[in-house]
This record gives C-alpha cells, structure tokens and sequence, in this order.
C-alpha cells in the first residue's frame, strides 16, 4: 500500500547542497571548547583580588559570559548569510570601517595610552578589533579578482588597501593590532599569488624600515616610536634593555607560566595570576593563567585546541568553492596564527611586547566578538562549498 | 568524482602550493610555542615555583616575648610591655607620590600629628630603610585599630613588645639595658639577629642574652604584588618566650643599699673637707652585699645611675646630654662597683695584717708604740731624695697598741712598719701574695660584663709602668710597700674584689666567684632550667692569730673608728665586724676640677658570730670612712637583719597547718538535687520533696523546678546504673525501665 517513493531529484540535490549538511562542526566545537574554557580561566585569574577588594569574584566572569553570548550570535549571523555577498558589500564595509577608525581618533577614549575605545557609559567598542575581519573580506574581494596572478598595481593596491586603516591603527597608536593588519595583508597576499619577487622585495622594505623606525631617533632625530614602545618590540631579544616595569612584568609571566610545571597548580590554586603578580591576567597575559592552574599539560592541550581550530580553517581555505572563500579563511588564518603566536609567544618571553589579545580567552567585549564573526566567516565559507 | 575533478583545475595550483607554505609556517610558530612551554614548564619549573612562592609569601617575624628578671624572691626588675605602634611600609606604594601625600594627610590626622611631623618619621634616617617606618609609638588601641581599618597603603597598626624595667632606676648597673643591635653581633649571628633587633647592652641583659632573648616564631603571610595581606599561607611558628632570670639579689636590701648610698652623700655634700675647706663635692659612690658562704650577691649598687627605661627607645640629644653629661653626675652608666678602681685605705690593714702575720714580721700580741708616725730606720735603704717619714693621719699620737688596737684605732705608723718589715723580709713579696690569694689584682669572674680587674703595685709592675711612661722612675722603694700597707700608693680596688676579699676571710677561707644570676627558669610553668652554681676559684689557710684580727675589728663599730656610726646599732642581734678607710685619691677631682677629696670606705662582716654577709661601701669625696661610709653600711646590714626577720617571719607563717577544709554548704535547690541525683530519681521516682527529706534537706527550700530534658539519665537506685527519663508529650515523665527504690546512701 505504502510505496517509498524516492524524492524529487531537485529536492535531493538541495539537501545534499544544504550549507547546514557542510557546516564544519568540528570548527564550531573546537571555538565553543575555548571560549568555555576562557570563562573558567577569566574566573581563576581575577576572583581571589576580587574577593579581596570586597567586589563580586565573578565580575569578569559574567562579564565576558555576555561577550561569549554575543559573540556566538555574531558567528552565527555572520555565517548565515551567504559569503558571496559580503564580497558586494565589502567596499561600503571598508569605507565605513575607515570612518570609524578616524572617528575614534577624535571622540574616542584613551585607554593605556591608546585611543582606541568608543565607550558609552559601560558600553565599549573597539573599532580596530572589527575592522580586522572587515580589511579580510575587502582584502579578499579585491584580490579574488586577479584569479591567482596579482601582478604588481594589483599588489601595490592591495597594500595600500591594508595599509589606510593600519595607519589609522597606527595613529591610536595601537602597534599590536597594527602588526594583525600586516599579518592578515601577508597571508592572504601570499595566497592570493601574488609574485615571490613582489613579497620578497615588500619584505626587504618593511625590514630596513623597521630597522629605521627603531634607530631613526638616535639617527635623524624623529621619534615614531617612543623607547618604550621600542625596547618592548626588542625585550625578546634582549631583556636588559627594556624599561624596569616590562622587564618586571616579563620576568613575572615566565615565572606564572614556569611554577605551573607538569600538571599545573590546580584550578583557582595560582597565585602569581591570581594574586596580580602578573599583569593584565585576565586580558594579554591571560595564557599565564592558564599555564600555572593547568600546568604543562593544560597549556599544550589549549595549544593543540588552537591548532586543532587553524587547521579546520585552513581546512577551509583548500576547501573552499572559489578564491574569495579561500582568501577569507586565509585571512581569518593569518590573523589567528598571528595573534596566537604573538600572544603566547610575549608571555614567553620569546616575541616582542605587544598588546593583543588570545582570541577567545583574554577578556574583552570587541576582541570577543570579532573572533567568532571571524569564525563565523570560514564556517560560511566552508559550509557553501556545494551551496549554487 | 568527477565535479571533484573539474575543480583542481591547474590555475588553482599556486594557490594550494601557498597554503601549504601557510601550513608550514602554523607548523614552525606552534612548534616553537610547545618548545618554550616544554622548557619553561618542565625543564625550569622548579626555580619558577621557588620564584612564585618568594612572591606569593611574606614572612613575619614573629617576636619571642624576652624573659623577665627577677630578684632571687620574684621580684620583677625587667619585664615587657604591649605599646601600639603605627608604621609604615613604603615599599608598598604603587605610586609614591600619590600614596605618600595620602598617607601623610590620613596619618597626620588620625594621629594628632601635623604632616610635617608625619613626613619627618616617613623621612627619618636613623630608621632601617627595609623595615616599616614608625611614625607614632604607644598610640591608643582604638587609635591603632581605626588606623588598621582605614587600609592605607603600606601603614599598619601593630602591638610590638617593649622591654620595661618597672623598678626604675633599681639596680640599674644589674640589669643593664636593651638597646639596638650592633653591626657586630649581627655578623657573629645573622641567622639569628637582623637590624632591627635590640639587644641587651649592659649588665646582665648583655651577658644572658641567649637565655633572656628565647626564638621567634614567623607568620607566613600571602601577598598581592601591591603588597596588601590578602591571607596566612599555613600554620604559624609560634615563638618560644625567653627564659626567666633569677638575681641573687634582694630588692629590698639592694634598695636600702642605693638609699643608703644617696642619704650618705648628702650629708656629706654638707660638711667641710677639713683638707681644702669646701664641702666634700660626695658626687658618686658603690656598695656591694655579698652572701660569704655562696657568693651569691645580695646588692650591688652604684651611684649615680639611671633609669634603663630611658635607653630603650634610643635617646634624643638632649635627653642624653641631661642624663649622661651632667657634670655634677658623674657617667652614671658606669658600674662602680665592678668597674670603679680605687685605693682602698685602711680597710686593706686586714690583709697586711694577714701578710704579717703569715710572714712573722707581726706579733699579734707585741705592742707597739704609735708616735704618730713610722720612720725608715735604715739611712742606707732610705736616702734624703726619698720620704723616709710616714706620719698618721694629722699626726694623731696613739699610744701602745698591738694587733688588735692597731686596727680599732687604725694605725697607720703600725701598718707602716709591717709594709717596711714586709718588704725586708725574704722576697719581699708576701704582702703581694696574700693580696692576690685574697683575689686582688684579678677579675671576680661574676657575670656582669666589664669588669676591672685592678692592680696590686709590686717591683715589675712598678717597672713596666715606668717603662709605659706612666711614671717617671720604675724603681721599688720601701716607702712603695709602705703605703701599700695602708691601701693607697699604686693599689687599685674594686669594691666588689674588696667585698669578695672579706667575704673569703669571714667564712674561713673559701675564695668564690661571686653570682648575680641564681637560675634560669621557664616563664610558663616556672620550672629552674639551669641553676648557677656557686664556684670556689681557691681555699685559703688563715695564719695564727687570726683571731686578733677577727678581735680587733669587731671591737671598730663598737669603739673604734666607726663607733659613732654605729651609736644605738643593735650589736647583740646583727653585731658587725668591718673596718673603716679613707683613701686619698689621685688627680683632680671630675666635679670640682681641683684636688680630690678622700675616698670614705667601709667594709665588714655580719653576724658577728657566724657571718652571713660581707658589705663594701665606698664613697668618692666623702671624707673619712667612719663619717660618711660607716653610716650607710650600718642602714644596710640593719636593711639584711630585717630582711632575713621578715622572711622567718613569712616562713613561720607559711608552715602552720592548713586550716581545716570545711564542710561545703549543702545545696538544697531543685536543680542541685536533680543533678546530684539524676532527674529521672528525683523527680519521677520518688519526687523531690522525698529526696529532699532524705539528705536533710527543707523542702520549703527547693525553689523553681527547671523542666525537664527527654532521656537525662537518673540513676537506677537498685542497681546504681543510669536509667532514662521518658518526657511524654503531655509533660508527664516516667522512667523508662521499672526501678526499685532503695536506700539513698
């Protein structure tokens, strides 16, 4: 009486073309894993001066617990709509991010010696942190149309393209953030096929004018950058000359990271976290954290996590449809790679000084969220892979 | 398979070749993230987490509360007290000038001080720069704890113990004084002291440092980096007390011997120096009581003095400058009585008598006629460029004496010649001996810390002098050992060798080291820790006629030279064998500036009849002996006469039987009858007017009955077990099991 009957050739084409069917889980997981991990870790690394203030021990926790919250419906939001689109959008995106970014030069509020927040009462928005992920997109558009050959206006434009709201970064200044700018530009310029001679020779140029930067003042008498901000890019390298408070800080972090051992001190138990030894626990230095409570083996473990989450989007990026897809993973690959590396690395002493944040465990409501609408971009992207 | 096939399309291919490029590059940066994790974690993670608790851990010292010390009846002389103290930790500011000024305006404030004088504690360089500062001490408890409350960065309010000698001045020379740590004694123990250590620096607190001092125990205490107490980090080390130290000295007689030393002095301050015509300046002066069979010392004084409390805290200029330089008080910190040298004058005539007598130069018995001088009958040994001619003081004519006489009278011209015969006789050095056997010439070897040991002339002393260019000719003459007969030329003293000396000679002959510390005993439960024995240095054979100088001196207080003294002196009771001395001093005197006045020396032995205690007193330009020291040892053995009364007495009232323990009141309350005899007997079983009656109780007496607690136990009269009480809900009661009522008793 009852026959199966097999659907309607169009219906299952669609199913198996659903972006749903493609969603790259594992990603989705691997993110949801850090972020909850980073709430547990914003807890142990502020509760105990918290309490000794007399201020609710879970301040931060609730705080970035909102932040997580948004940022998930970000990721979402970001991945439903079809990534192909934000490719005709990306150019009125980038020219309002470059409003924004001038914007908050004038209005916005200095904080650590960086203009780079608006803020509204307690409300805090940090345009450099979105404009990340909006440089990706515009970044990828335009490359996307050279079809894997960037010959070199194509080159020359798109670091000009990178370059505007690095600047304006600059002007903050913010040199950690600025430095995403650069590592988003390279990656996705080196994807993107651009000519081993172009890179090679940007390359040569951005070291001697880094080389400038640092020695011009003694040199040429213009200051770009103030010792501090100098010694602190140098301090991996040479611990000595970098100012007494960094050194202190630095010397700080690796003793956090160090007495966590094999198997960590437990979980709340940390006392150079927990007891402010270590500065900004919760926000750059947040891995020390996470070190000293779970020693050797939780560290590697987040670490493994974070390589487990690159390699699904560079997953992503092989995988993708077409080269803007590709070239958006990328970017959103350079810009993890980058901040981990550097982040980490700073802790460890074994890169420069530079404020920038761990995606998905320093506490911060932009950085937050800006991470998982990044997420939320490869998700897109690898989940249209079939999509028509 | 094949749309898979259609999309690697070669065009694609540098892109793949770039990702992998990409893919090498997340490799290489993770790779070097897990190495410098591997290497921080693992490979130095021991000196990491010795790092992280050296921050994490701030560890308080803890001080051990320092023994007291007491008198040999527990008399406290040293003790501690609790001050408040408000400090401040700079070290703790995060941002120095802001918290400064803050801590300056609250502190100044809640103390009552203006922010100068805070700023001026915060800036004061005398205080150990890596402790707290104090800014205020002794402030009020509610002050402190206000100032705790308010949580000001780097200040705390805290009790500190402070040495406090409650007597005052009371054997101050004794006790010594607390003071700040020396650079010195750090390095000898730094394990044990740090800077801000005080220590003892005088008297006994100086030499029972280790036993007054105890161990101080450490809080460990857990710090944020801005250094703000944010918990304990385990158990605290209490700290061990330290121990208790009993002197063999009697408050009461060491307080009538300082009394006596003062009342003394200003009399003489009263009466003209028949040498110069002034008033005796009597600026300063020591006694010593010793006990003759142990060596125990009763009293040691020493004037002027001070007061150890002044010293504790440090002392301003000023406070210092009035103290400690006063002209008219002369270094009051030194103790006389073991530091002070002095001719001892006739009171030395028992030890040449001693030497004569030992030497056969002396017949106790022979008379001598005293003509008011002695002269060197030899023209050969005496040359005109010498003095051959030794006169008596003013020349006094005293007539036939012997041994005996000689010393009531104290003549000189008979102590002359036993110096001269003395000095003729085989080596010559007999007189010498005896002083040194007596224990002159060397330490008494008691515990106090700076003691002199003194001189007794003789030809090589007399040559290395000359040869140190402290006097022009190192020859030995005849008239050297005269005048040492009398106790003056080169001959220098202490007043405690001079006690000890008489001491030795009133018990037989057993020389001691004198004690000033009896025991050392355990703050908390009393118990002796160490008892300090007493020493015999040497046992001494006194010669015939021994006698006649035990003889003679006990006839000084009664019609000798201090028998104006003694006028009205109960001799019968507390009879004193002593003699008296005026020495003439050397040099100018420190008060006037012109020649010294006569040293006034007494010193004896009592009970006449079997000695106790020997007594050295000596007063600096006082005059003679009998006017002015005889006196103030007379008020100090009546001081030990009554003491040893007052504690036969105390002793007598202590051993009667205990008084009967009486019957206690029997109580007659409900409640005591329902404890007594468990609530379920008496109340439920037999009802408590019953078990009233039946222990001879009034039941009228019985009062509110208090309610009653479900399973209290009572007791089973037949078989005297514990039974439960069943309470119903309706508040009647009913034992549990059936019991038979039997007797009470």
């Amino acid at each position: 009486m009852t026959s199966v009957r097999a659907p309607a050739p169009g219906t299952r084409q669609r199913d198996l073309r659903s972006p749903l069917r493609f969603t790259d889980y594992p990603l989705m997981v691997a993110t949801l894993l850090i972020a909850a991990f980073g709430l547990a870790v914003n807890y142990a690394a502020t509760w105990r001066q918290l309490e000794f203030e007399g201020e609710d021990p879970a301040f931060y926790l609730r705080r970035q617990a909102v932040f997580v919250a948004v940022g998930v419906v970000a990721m979402v939001a970001v991945a439903f709509v079809d990534y192909r689109f934000y490719r005709y959008v990306a150019r009125q995106g980038y020219i309002a991010i470059l409003i924004l970014l001038a914007l908050v030069l004038v209005v916005g509020t200095e904080v650590n010696g960086a203009r780079a927040w608006f803020s509204y009462g307690s409300f805090q928005f940090q345009p450099s942190e979105f404009g990340k992920v909006v440089v990706i997109v515009a970044l990828g558009a335009f490359l996307t149309r050279f079809d894997g050959h960037v010959r070199l206006d194509g080159f020359l434009t798109g670091i000009a393209i990178v370059a505007l709201p690095m600047g304006l970064v600059f002007l903050q200044p913010d040199l950690g953030t600025m430095l995403v700018y650069l590592a988003i530009l390279m990656g996705v310029l080196l994807v993107a096929g651009a000519r081993m001679l172009h890179i090679g020779f940007a390359t040569l140029i951005l070291i001697i004018s880094v080389g400038t930067v640092l020695v011009a003042d003694e040199v040429v008498g213009v200051e770009l950058l103030n010792d501090t901000q100098e010694s602190r890019l140098t301090a991996f390298v040479d611990r000595d000359s970098v100012d007494e408070d960094t050194r202190f800080n630095l010397d700080q972090s690796e003793t956090a990271i160090g007495a966590g051992g094999l198997t960590g001190r437990g979980f709340l138990q940390g006392t150079q976290t927990g007891l402010n030894w270590v500065p900004e626990q919760e926000t750059d230095f947040i891995f020390t954290a996470v070190a000293e409570e779970f020693g050797f083996v939780g560290a590697a473990a987040l670490l493994a996590t974070y390589a487990f989450l690159l390699f699904r989007v560079w997953l992503t990026a092989r995988l993708s449809a077409d080269l803007f897809g590709t070239l958006a993973a990328v970017g959103v690959l350079s810009m993890f790679l980058f901040q981990i590396f550097q982040n980490v690395g700073m802790t460890m002493g074994i890169t420069p000084v530079t404020g920038i944040p761990l995606p998905f465990l320093s506490h911060g409501g932009s950085s937050t969220v800006a991470a998982f609408a990044a997420v939320g971009l490869v998700l897109n992207v690898r989940a249209r892979r079939y999509a028509p | 398979m094949h749309q898979r096939k259609d999309r690697a399309r070669p065009r694609r291919d540098p892109v793949r070749l770039r990702l992998g490029v990409l893919a090498i590059a997340v490799v290489f940066m993770f790779g070097a993230l897990f190495t410098r994790l591997w290497f921080l974690q693992v490979l130095s993670a021991d000196t990491h987490v010795e790092q992280a608790q050296s921050n994490q851990i701030d560890v308080v010292e803890l001080p051990a509360t320092r023994g007291r010390i007491l008198d040999r009846n527990g008399v406290v002389l040293a003790d501690n007290e609790f001050v408040s103290v408000v400090s401040v930790d700079a070290r703790a500011w995060q941002d120095p000038e802001a918290d400064r000024a803050l801590v300056v305006e609250e502190l100044s404030r809640l103390l009552g001080m203006t922010p100068a004088e805070v700023s001026e504690q915060l800036d004061d360089e005398t205080q150990d720069p890596l402790v707290p500062k104090v800014i205020k001490d002794d402030v009020e408890e509610a002050t402190r704890v206000l100032v705790e409350e308010r949580h000001l960065p780097g200040v705390r309010g805290e009790l500190r113990a402070v040495r406090n000698y409650p007597q005052h001045d009371l054997a101050a020379h004794v006790l010594g004084y607390v003071g700040p740590i020396t650079e010195d004694q750090i390095e000898a123990e730094p394990e044990r002291y740090d800077i801000t250590d005080r220590v003892g620096r005088a008297g006994v607190e100086m030499l029972f440092e280790k036993d007054l001092r105890g161990d101080p125990g450490r809080r460990l205490l857990e710090v944020n980096r801005q250094r703000e107490v944010v918990g304990t980090a385990g158990e605290d080390v209490p700290p061990v007390a330290g121990e208790d130290l009993y002197l063999t000295l009697d408050a009461r007689v060491q307080r009538a011997a300082e009394e006596a030393i003062v009342e003394q002095l200003e009399l003489a301050r009263q009466r003209q120096s028949e040498d110069s015509g002034n008033n005796f300046p009597a600026s300063a002066g020591a006694a010593v009581v010793l006990d003759v069979d142990t060596g125990d010392i009763v009293a040691l004084a020493s004037y002027p003095d001070y007061d150890p409390n002044w010293l504790i805290g440090g002392l301003t200029k000023a406070q210092f400058d009035s103290h400690f330089l006063d002209a008219q008080v002369p270094s009051p910190l030194n103790n006389r009585a073991i530091q002070g040298l002095y001719a001892p004058g006739s009171t030395f005539k028992l030890i040449t008598a001693l030497a004569g007598l030992r030497a056969h130069t002396l017949d106790a018995r022979e008379m001598f006629n005293d003509e008011g001088y002695f002269e060197i009958p030899d023209a050969d040994t005496c040359p005109t460029t010498v003095q051959c001619r030794y006169a008596n003081a003013r020349e006094a004519v005293l007539g036939l004496l012997d041994l005996s006489g000689a010393l009531i009278k104290s003549s000189d011209a008979y102590f002359y010649r036993q110096g001269y015969l003395l000095d003729r006789t085989g080596d010559g050095r007999e007189l010498q001996e005896t002083a040194a056997r007596l224990g002159f010439g060397s330490a008494t070897g008691v515990q106090l810390p700076f003691e002199a040991t003194g001189r007794v002339p003789s030809a090589e002393l007399k040559a290395q002098l000359a040869d140190e260019g402290v006097i022009p000719d190192g020859h030995w003459l005849n008239g050297d050992n005269i005048n040492l007969a009398v106790g003056q030329g080169f001959l220098a003293v202490t007043p405690l060798q001079l006690t000890n000396a008489y001491a030795t000679w009133a018990n037989g002959g057993t020389k001691l080291n004198p004690n000033i510390v009896d025991r050392v005993a355990d703050r908390t439960d009393g118990e002796v820790r160490r008892v300090l024995d007493r020493r015999v240095s040497a046992t001494l054979e006194f010669p015939t006629g021994n006698d006649v100088i035990w003889e003679g001196l006990s006839y000084v207080t009664r019609s000798g030279t201090a028998e104006f003294a003694f006028q009205g002196y109960d001799h019968d009771a507390f009879g004193v064998i002593g003699k008296t001395g005026t020495a003439q001093a050397e040099g100018a005197s420190e008060v006037t500036g012109i020649t010294r006045e006569d040293t006034a020396i007494f010193a004896g032995v009592a009970p006449r009849e079997d000695p106790r205690y020997a007594v050295v007193v000596l007063l600096e330009e006082a005059g003679f002996g009998g006017d002015a020291a005889a006196p103030a040892a007379r008020s100090i053995f009546e001081a030990l006469h009554s003491a040893e009364l007052e504690d036969a007495a105390a002793l007598e009232a202590e051993s009667p039987a205990e008084p009967e323990p009486t019957e206690p009141e029997l109580d007659c309350s409900a409640t005591a009858l329902m404890d007594r005899f468990g609530q379920g007997t008496a109340v439920v079983e037999l009802g408590l007017e019953t078990v009233a009656e039946m222990v001879g109780c009034d039941p009228a007496e019985l009062g509110p009955i208090p309610p009653l607690v479900p399973g209290a136990p009572g007791v089973d009269l037949a078989e005297g077990r514990d039974a439960p009480v069943d309470v119903a809900a309706d508040g009647t009661y009913r034992r549990l099991q059936p019991a038979t009522v039997g007797s009470l008793r």
